[in-house]
């Protein structure tokens, strides 16, 4: 693995992969409230996105003006192939680790639960 | 809290009508004013907003509204801290998350880099502050050198605040001339008991022979016991021994440090060699110490001072001749000395009334110190007010720019107080940002500090005292730093206390009206109009000063200084021991002279205009007595000098050794002796004989071109043995043409005369006005200085108010307002802004030029004409400042600024 991706990092390019070509901001928000349950700030996102993007992570561009909702534009984003290559890489090493430890840290999250 | 940020209420703007994208709370909107890059500004404000118009639906106006402010400061959170440190977005999120990831505890790195970050959002500004901060610093930095170089650094002699001169004071007064004689020191010594060692020296030229070419140089003679007063040890050798104060065997030198190295390359073995000085040997005993400092200044060594008892100086106890310096005994005050000595100088004056006059019947002591840095005393006074001037000038800059920033940042302020920065993290950040700026202005500002410095030193007439001992040392810098830090905290802070009374909520609503509280702009046009008043002081103070300099100029020194070569000589002693060989040597060297191509004339004097040294006497007249200054020309003089004979004759060759006595009076000397009445063929007393007048000459400018000619009294050189004598020749061509010419004539007539102190006479003018020049100079560069921050301080806040009031003149130019009343308007309200403040300078400068009038020649210190131009130009320019921001303005794209707001 040739670069560090963090957590949010991961969880954005995951969700630019899965909307393809709907991979807006607030979409990308959205994506990841459903699947995390936390609430993450345009803020945090696109600032993230911007660092992505600087590292050739992902490409970005400007949709066309929407009919409807009034707002100017939007920004879309794609993973690229090196992105694509960095989240593999780092899905995988975190794969390996985790392997075969759900149940346990189920019951450790239960036994956890019950001490208190 | 955050009710308040339901700004819903502010329709009619063109925004809402495109779409019906709902409007973000004004609070909101203000919030995210934080981000620092535009586009990622409103992509996240499109998403709030769109976001926010579901939420309203579906939770109700005051929840949504609570929602999306939120939303908002985390997305400013998330925006710096991801730029910040990218690691660090992922801490959590959400209202508490939020005081744990920054806004409230985030370091002074952050801080600084914010600062950093403020500068790329706001280069003019911050380059406005840096330019003041960076000239308020090398100024300072360049003065407080000098000043500590000079008046408060020691001389580096042990305990120095012990060492004084001694002089002889009349009852309560200062003394005339901080001279004495021989006798009056030797009693001194042998009789007082108030110094553990007191010394006299003079100094006096001396021929060495020995290189190649004969070299003139400057040596003290000194009593036994000047060692002892200024308490140093040799660097070689030893100091001169007290058996050597015996005429006889009083031909030993001791070298200064500066010679020893300059002259024999710090050779050791030197010590115990002979040197050839005017003709007489001379055995080097020892080297002085390496000092930054020599007492007496700038002389090339010591020889004893051993007069034979036969010797005028044991003879005439009148005659004074030496500086007496001497070292306080332990334990006694300057007071108290002073008060043991006048104690034994008033028995002294009765033993010797002759000798002692009513003038000298007490005895002052002036510390060392003191006499040492006297003469620079009123150029660094000048100096340091003027510093003063600039560093008030740069604070109160950087207060301007700051404070009209502050203003427009008001509601990002509101929101890090709203978002749970306190007070004190406010004012840190302020005060942080502002020392960044400082800190860069002030780094560039200690590099040109040296360079300052050394322009200043060459700029202050005659030199400085001990100026080789200045240097820009740790002590300096660290108060021009702490004048830095100061300057940046006390303008960061105004606007960090301004919050204080900072409404959140009023702050908010009412961004597109922020052209700053009654207060703040009230203090930012005090702190300009002030800059004006001070610009219109100074400038009014160089013009003034400026025309004093051009009229000294233009005044009729009473001679021709065009085409004209001065340069000194001075046979040795040993060599010409009479008058007649003295006569012989004068008359080969000028008729030579005359006599070579490119020199029209030939002439000599003791002193000549414009150089230093001057000789006085009493001019006896009928029992009346006149103190007159002596001069001892040569035949050709007046001619050469191109003054003129009012009656009688000059000096010619046959007013010899053996001839009649004869004297010349200036027309001032004339004037106060005789009245009206001629005095050629009258006589007149000095120094025993009585001398017949043979002419009245012109008066002549001497020492200055605004002083009024003082009484003279001429003497042949032929009657009266001088030894130094300038030479003045006049040429055809270029006056430095002459030099080799003289070179070679004397190296024919006597190979071991050095010819030194060459200057041209129209230089040597040109030196006498330094003191002016610097006033004008000086005055001249800080108007400006202070123009030129004036001129920054009016474009800012005009620049300012101008931003501030974008959404309005947008508004006008849309309805078709005209640019012209644009422009109109903000050089109306510029107009205001300086015409108060130049008011008040205008008034200021009438009041102070009534102290003026001693430093300024032939112009009224009150001048119509430069109260009346000054301050015309100066508007002039404050509103050539304003018109670069109202042109601008006019340029306005209408929609582009109401949308912006």
């Amino acid at each position: 693995m040739t670069k560090h991706i963090g957590s949010l990092e991961q969880l954005l390019m995951f969700a630019v992969f899965r909307l393809g070509d709907a991979a807006h901001g607030l979409a990308l928000r959205r994506e990841l409230e459903e699947a995390t349950g936390r609430k993450v700030s345009p803020g945090a996102v696109y600032t993230t996105m911007d660092r992505l993007e600087r590292q050739g992570l992902v490409s970005s561009w400007i949709g066309e003006d929407r009919p409807v909702g009034g707002g100017r534009r939007r920004k879309f984003y794609r993973l690229e192939p090196q992105g694509a290559r960095a989240l593999a890489e780092s899905y995988a090493s975190l794969s390996t680790l985790a392997e075969g430890t759900l149940p346990g840290l189920k019951r450790l999250a239960t036994g956890a639960g019950s001490a208190e | 809290m955050s009710g308040r940020g339901d700004g819903d209420g502010r329709a009619g703007l063109p925004g809402d009508r495109r779409g019906g994208l709902p409007r973000l709370p004004a609070f909101a909107r203000a919030i995210l004013l934080l981000i620092p890059v535009r586009d990622r500004r409103s992509l996240i404000a499109d998403d709030l907003a769109e976001e926010h118009g579901r939420a309203r639906r579906e939770k109700g106006r005051f929840a949504a509204a609570t929602a999306t402010i939120w939303a908002a400061a985390e997305s400013v959170a998330d925006c710096w801290l991801g730029e910040a440190s990218p690691r660090s977005v992922h801490g959590q999120l959400g209202p508490r998350g939020l005081r744990r990831t920054g806004l409230r505890s985030g370091g002074w790195p952050r801080d600084i880099q914010f600062g950093l970050r403020m500068i790329r959002r706001e280069p003019i500004v911050s380059a406005a502050v840096i330019v003041t901060v960076l000239l308020g610093v090398s100024a300072t930095a360049a003065v407080m050198s000098v000043l500590l170089g000079v008046l408060v650094r020691p001389l580096p002699f042990p305990e120095s605040e012990r060492i004084v001169r001694v002089e002889r004071a009349p009852e309560g007064g200062a003394a005339q001339y901080p001279v004495v004689g021989i006798g009056d020191l030797t009693d001194w010594r042998e009789l007082g008991t108030a110094f553990s060692a007191i010394a006299g020296w003079r100094t006096i030229g001396l021929t060495f022979t020995g290189g190649d070419t004969p070299e003139r140089i400057r040596v003290a003679t000194v009593t036994r016991g000047l060692d002892r007063v200024l308490d140093i040890t040799p660097t070689a050798g030893r100091l001169l021994a007290d058996d050597e104060f015996v005429p006889g065997n009083d031909r030993s030198i001791v070298l200064s440090h500066a010679f020893w190295v300059r002259r024999f390359g710090a050779d050791a073995d030197l010590v115990g060699r002979t040197l050839t000085l005017d003709a007489r040997p001379y055995r080097v005993v020892g080297v002085l110490p390496e000092l930054p400092f020599d007492y007496p200044a700038e002389v090339d060594g010591w020889i004893p001072l051993a007069p034979p008892p036969d010797s005028w100086m044991w003879q005439y106890r009148g005659s004074s001749f030496m500086t007496a310096v001497a070292r306080i005994a332990p334990g006694l005050t300057l007071e108290a000395a002073e008060e043991r000595m006048t104690g034994l100088q008033r028995s002294l004056v009765e033993e010797f009334p002759r000798d002692n006059s009513e003038n000298q019947a007490t005895i002052r002591l002036v510390r060392l110190h003191d006499v040492v840095v006297a003469p620079a005393r009123p150029a660094i006074t000048v100096l340091s007010l003027s510093v003063a001037v600039v560093l008030a000038l740069a604070c109160a800059n950087v207060g301007v720019i700051l404070l009209a920033r502050a203003n427009g940042r008001r509601g990002e302020l509101a929101v890090r107080s709203v978002l749970g920065g306190s007070r004190g993290r406010i004012a840190r950040l302020l005060v942080t940002e502002t020392l960044v700026l400082a800190a860069i202005g002030g780094a560039v500002g200690l590099l040109l500090a040296g360079p300052a410095m050394r322009a200043l030193i060459a700029l202050v007439p005659n030199g400085l005292p001990r100026a080789d001992e200045i240097a820009i040392d740790g002590w300096v810098l660290a108060a021009s730093l702490a004048a830095i830090a100061a300057a940046g905290i006390v303008a960061g802070l105004v606007p960090g206390l301004a919050l204080r009374r900072l409404d959140v909520g009023v702050e908010l609503r009412e961004r597109s009206r922020r052209s700053g509280g009654g207060t703040q702009r009230l203090i930012r046009n005090c702190l300009v109009g002030g800059q004006l008043a001070l610009s219109v002081c100074l400038l009014i103070g160089a013009t003034l000063f400026g025309r004093t300099l051009l009229n000294l100029r233009a005044t009729d020194p009473g001679f021709e200084p065009n085409g004209r070569l001065s340069m000194r000589v001075a046979p040795a002693e040993a060599r010409y021991p009479t008058l007649e060989d003295v006569a012989g040597f004068y008359r080969s060297l000028l008729d030579d002279l005359a006599a070579s191509p490119g020199i029209r004339s030939a002439g000599a004097v003791n002193f000549l205009p414009f150089t230093s040294g001057e000789w006085g006497g009493d001019l006896e007249v009928g029992g009346e007595r006149y103190d007159a200054r002596i001069r001892i020309s040569w035949p050709g003089y007046y001619e050469t000098l191109g003054s003129r004979i009012v009656s009688g004759r000059a000096f010619d060759w046959r007013d010899g050794v053996d001839g009649p006595r004869v004297a010349i009076l200036n027309e001032t000397a004339a004037r106060s002796a005789f009245g009206d009445e001629s005095p050629v063929g009258r006589t007149v007393e000095f120094g025993d004989r009585t001398r017949e007048v043979v002419g009245v000459v012109a008066d002549v400018q001497h020492q200055s071109l605004s002083e009024p000619p003082v009484p003279e009294l001429h003497l042949p050189g032929m009657q009266q043995l001088e030894y130094s004598t300038s030479v003045i020749v006049e040429t055809e061509g270029d006056p430095m043409s002459a030099v080799p010419v003289a070179r070679d004539v004397l190296e024919r007539i006597d190979p071991s005369v050095a010819l030194t102190g060459v200057a041209t006479m129209e230089e040597r003018i040109a030196t006498s006005v330094a003191p002016e020049r610097f006033r004008a100079v000086l005055i001249g560069v800080l108007g400006a200085l202070a123009t030129l921050l004036a001129l920054i301080g009016v474009y800012g806040v005009m620049s300012y108010t101008v931003t501030q009031q974008w959404r309005e003149m947008g508004i006008r130019l849309a309805l078709g307002a005209p640019g012209t009343s644009i422009v109109r308007d903000v050089l109306r309200s510029a107009a205001k802004l300086s015409a108060l403040g130049i008011a008040f300078g205008v008034l200021a400068a009438w009041w102070a030029a009534g102290s003026l009038g001693g430093l300024l020649y032939g112009v009224p210190p009150r001048d119509a004409s430069s109260f009346v131009l000054v301050p015309a130009v100066l508007l002039c320019a404050g509103l050539l400042a304003a018109l670069v921001p109202a042109l601008r303005a006019t340029r306005l794209d209408p929609l582009t600024t109401i949308r912006e707001e």
